[in-house]
């Protein structure tokens, strides 16, 4: 019972928190886009502003019939949106975001992190190559060339505040801010920043580097033959890694 | 069974566009061959939307035609009952009362701008997607039509397709307060349609997804017979309004926009200019409006049914996705022998098997999308 209580709990907090900022995250990018195109957005679910429209599109998912193409590989199938979730998930026991919640702390932390992080590209790849959906193999193969040639950028570009901090513990990072933040070290700061930023919206599969989901010509990409809760887990997955990298962004910088 | 797939040695992969897919406009299939993103050979499959169109004119009387005909180039229904009304016109050998013509003008053009209005923020999307500042170009184009659609309301009882033409001339009058609307609503299009076209035109995203891509030679448009803004797209000066005018058109003082390159920008560029051309055009009708009867005929009810003489006639008009022509044969009788319709849609589709192969599939929809096809026109 201590042991459960000791690492089940800190789990299940950071788990449900993650998911509850990262729906409403998307619930704010709905508004804000709407507002852009001079349209309301989500408004009829939870009266002021349609505030419970997360939960509903869970919920819709949720209920939704599960299934999957002829000629696909089942169990390849159905691993793809586990591996993809579990992932994303697990980079965020480094990532001190919210009361104090590090669940790992330990002095290699950033490289952990990015290490774990990539790992997600395997699981969108297992799941576009077991589709069987020339669609989703072409968004694959976008997706995969992307991710590794702005992958290089992104790391080198978070080496830089390492090597003037001396450490690759975030609690170090951290406190070497103390005064001043990383972005204002004169010039290399705001240069880094900016290749990090660009980087990160690639890495985070972003408009404008949705290649591989690009709406026009690939229908939506790996995610095509995907429906219910299996799509559920990619769509919160790709948020929960974007919000990943945004915390990361903001420890470092 | 064994599942094999027997390919011609056309490239790696047979790649399946449409006919459900987001970008085809529509009901439209593409088979792409591809070589890693490359194409490198197409083919086009047709039909999807095949409603016959031809064959059921065939079996009603000449005044019955045109509302059925309405639904063939859903987004600009007038232009095609137009067409067909004029041809019939000649025929008989009808005289059109001049109010009648004006008027029948009018609701032609603002359909031409809500036509391209369409054209232009499908194309957004196209090219932006759904979240993308493509979705704002759509969404903004559409609120515009929503307003064009409001007033051709007001004047003739339906938002889409009118109905408003008829042999001899149109059903419907004008009145004070849809003259004021219309008015109104040419004050509030200028300005938006300024601003678009200054913001488009000069978008850096924009240029570089529609510049160079999918260059239409002359030569191609007029062995395939492009017509409408793909031909002028090119630099062929062709516009049936200045070229072979009918209705009241000569009346009117208006340019034909024309591009150089014959690009997907170009033919965008086309497009959006004409829109402004459209509205001069509007407010030349609007401030020389003739008095006089609407329609030459009795009403239809107790006029007689048109039997126009033996023989074969062909008429064309200029829709806004270029030459829509109405070849009719007559037997004598009150319902045509045959009618064969001459859609622009389906001789601009018909090059892009030629167009695509060494393009890349993302820069298959922005020229796909750039021809304007409509599938009602294109299927019949």
């Amino acid at each position: 019972m201590g042991i459960f209580i000791e690492f089940a709990l800190p789990i299940f907090k950071t788990i449900s928190i993650l998911i509850l900022i990262v729906a409403y995250l998307v619930w704010l990018e709905r508004k804000v886009a709407a507002k852009m195109q001079s349209r309301i957005g989500p408004y009829l679910v939870g009266k002021p502003h349609g505030l419970l429209q997360p939960l509903a599109d869970a919920l819709k998912l949720m209920l939704k019939d599960d299934s999957s193409p002829k000629n696909s590989d089942r169990l390849l199938f159905n691993f793809g949106p586990i591996w993809v979730m579990v992932v994303s998930l697990a980079s965020f026991a480094l990532l001190p975001f919210i009361f104090d919640n590090q669940m790992i702390n330990t002095n290699l932390a950033l490289m952990l992190f990015i290490a774990i992080s990539s790992l997600i590209i395997v699981g969108i790849f297992i799941a576009g190559w077991s589709s069987n959906n020339k669609f989703a193999l072409i968004s694959v193969i976008r997706i995969i060339a992307q991710i590794i040639s702005y992958e290089i950028p992104l790391i080198i570009t978070l080496l830089v505040p390492c090597i003037i901090m001396g450490s690759l513990g975030f609690s170090e990072i951290i406190s070497y801010q103390k005064n001043s933040w990383f972005i204002f070290y004169p010039i290399i700061g705001q240069i880094t920043f900016i290749i990090f930023f660009i980087s990160s919206l690639a890495e985070g599969n972003r408009i404008p580097f949705d290649l591989s989901e690009a709406e026009s010509e690939l229908v939506s990409g790996y995610t095509t033959e995907y429906s219910g809760i299996k799509f559920a887990l990619f769509y919160l997955a790709e948020y929960v890694h974007l919000f990943g990298i945004s915390v990361l962004g903001s420890i470092i910088f | 069974m064994e599942n094999k797939i027997i390919e011609k040695d056309f490239g790696d992969l047979a790649l399946n566009m449409g006919p459900q897919h987001p970008s085809t406009h529509g009901v439209f299939r593409l088979k792409l061959h591809l070589e890693g993103e490359r194409i490198n050979h197409v083919e086009s499959y047709l039909g999807y939307l095949h409603r016959g169109v031809e064959k059921l004119s065939e079996n009603l009387d000449y005044d019955m035609i045109p509302p059925v005909l309405e639904r063939d180039d859903y987004l600009s229904p007038t232009s095609n009952s137009l067409g067909f009304i004029n041809t019939i016109e000649e025929m008989c050998n009808i005289e059109v009362p001049e109010r009648a013509s004006y008027l029948r003008v009018l609701i032609a053009e603002m359909q031409r701008i809500s036509s391209h209005l369409v054209a232009l923020g499908t194309y957004g999307l196209d090219l932006g997607g759904a979240l993308g500042g493509g979705a704002s170009l759509f969404l903004y184009c559409f609120r515009e039509r929503e307003k064009i659609l409001d007033v051709l309301e007001t004047i003739t009882g339906t938002r889409f397709h009118t109905n408003m033409n008829q042999v001899g001339g149109v059903r419907y009058d004008v009145n004070e307060e849809s003259l004021k609307k219309t008015h109104e609503l040419i004050e509030y299009l200028k300005p938006k349609l300024t601003e678009y076209f200054d913001v488009i035109s000069n978008d850096e995203i924009f240029m570089q997804r529609t510049k160079n891509i999918g260059v239409i030679s002359k030569d191609l448009v007029l062995s395939s017979g492009g017509s409408g803004p793909v031909a002028r797209g090119s630099g062929i000066n062709y516009d049936i309004r200045k070229n072979n005018s009918y209705e009241v058109y000569d009346n009117f003082s208006f340019e034909i926009p024309m591009g150089s390159n014959g690009d997907s920008y170009d033919r965008t560029i086309v497009r959006m200019k004409e829109t402004l051309e459209s509205i001069k055009i509007i407010e030349q009708v609007l401030s020389s409006l003739p008095e006089g009867a609407l329609c030459s005929r009795k009403p239809l009810k107790s006029a007689k049914l048109l039997k126009p003489p033996k023989g074969s006639h062909y008429k064309a008009i200029e829709s806004p996705r270029g030459e829509l022509g109405f070849f009719i044969v007559s037997d004598g009788s009150s319902m045509p022998y045959r009618m064969k319709i001459r859609a622009p849609s389906f001789s601009n589709l018909s090059i892009v098997e030629k167009l695509l192969p060494g393009t890349y599939i993302a820069d298959a929809v922005v020229i796909l999308g750039s021809l304007d096809p409509v599938f009602g026109d294109v299927d019949r």
